[in-house]
């Protein structure tokens, strides 16, 4: 199974050095899109929530698979204006 | 090896390091006799060799044999119906994997290998023998307390620590049992897990444990590649991670 790499650009900028074994880059968005969630879920239990921060994922070579904002991996419900 | 065992004389210690993990964890209570020592070696004499991520035993199965690790690394888990994987123990050598399933019948959970492992198949009729011997019955039993000690406080780590503090608490809990069974060097010591296994462990997704990882490098409280883990500064480490080893029992023979 190819690797992929979760680069997390939040407070610092974590490069990941030992990636993941996954199927496919949707079995990639979707771990993208778990860990983002987790990572939310770790900022509002200390009382924040920072949605621009985000997951870039890349292939073994390098190349990128797909980028994921925090913001983009909830649906978010405001009160109507 | 053993640095701060008991009161020992250098003899002790030199006969130590040839003692098997079993012995070695069993001995953390009490000192056992030869003929205890002796016996418990002789279930090392022929284990079969087992490949990363294989069964040892499955949900449902009836075993004859108990299992014990002798060389690898194996885990329990419960696989729930979507597929996830919740893993309930790690298991090192001088683990048992089963040791009293012999008296439940049925296993409730499976255990497989994380890396290519050695294990011993235990007969039924040899633990039979085993048990006539009172302070191996004692020694089994401080065995199967301390697993049960495990499981509470991880039971406390998954409900009430965070991640950064779970993974923390579960680093230096591995450390202080390969230690006692003599397979840390200094503060390093063979981690041969991946992240989605720690993930598993501790109910976390495995881009969120390469986060904490990351921030535990940064911090300079370990280095971790290629499954090789070094502790850098172990009490800020137990600080971050409220880990008092306790529940391990095993301060009678040793500091860190």
């Amino acid at each position: 199974m190819p690797r992929f790499f979760f680069h997390i650009y939040d407070d610092a900028v974590v490069m990941d050095e030992d990636g993941i074994e996954l199927a496919d880059a949707q079995a990639a968005r979707a771990a993208a899109l778990a860990g983002a969630r987790a990572m939310m879920c770790d900022q509002l239990m200390n009382g924040r929530l920072s949605l621009h921060h985000r997951i870039e994922v890349e292939d073994e070579g390098g190349g990128a698979v797909l980028t994921l904002a925090f913001g983009d991996a909830v649906e978010i419900e405001t009160p109507a204006a | 090896m053993y640095p701060l065992l008991m009161a020992g004389t250098q003899e002790k210690l030199a006969e130590r390091a040839f003692d098997s993990p079993l012995v070695a964890k069993l001995e953390t209570r009490a000192r056992l006799a030869r003929e205890d020592r002796d016996a418990l070696a002789s279930l090392y004499e022929d284990p079969r060799d087992i490949g990363a991520r294989r069964a040892i035993i499955r949900e449902g199965d009836r075993p004859d044999h108990v299992h014990l690790m002798v060389e690898g690394w194996a885990a329990r888990y419960k696989l729930l119906p979507d597929g996830a994987r919740q893993i309930t123990a790690f298991l090192i050598p001088g683990d048992f994997c089963d040791l009293h399933v012999t008296i439940l019948g049925e296993m409730d959970h499976g255990i497989t290998t994380l890396t290519r492992s050695k294990v011993a198949f235990i007969s039924r009729a040899r633990m039979d023998a085993l048990t006539q011997r009172p302070s191996l019955v004692t020694a089994f039993w401080w065995s199967t307390l301390v697993d049960e000690a495990v499981l509470r406080s991880w039971i406390v780590n998954i409900g009430r620590r965070d991640a950064f503090e779970a993974i923390g608490h579960l680093i230096c809990e591995l450390y202080v049992r390969m230690k006692n069974v003599g397979l840390v060097e200094g503060h390093r010591f063979d981690l041969p897990l991946t992240q989605e296994e720690i993930g598993d462990a501790l109910g976390l997704t495995s881009v969120h444990v390469n986060r904490v990882l990351q921030r535990l490098r940064s911090e300079d409280l370990i280095s971790f590649r290629q499954g090789l883990l070094t502790i850098h500064d172990y009490r800020a480490l137990e600080k971050a991670s409220g880990f008092n080893p306790n529940y391990l029992h095993i301060e009678r023979r040793q500091e860190n």
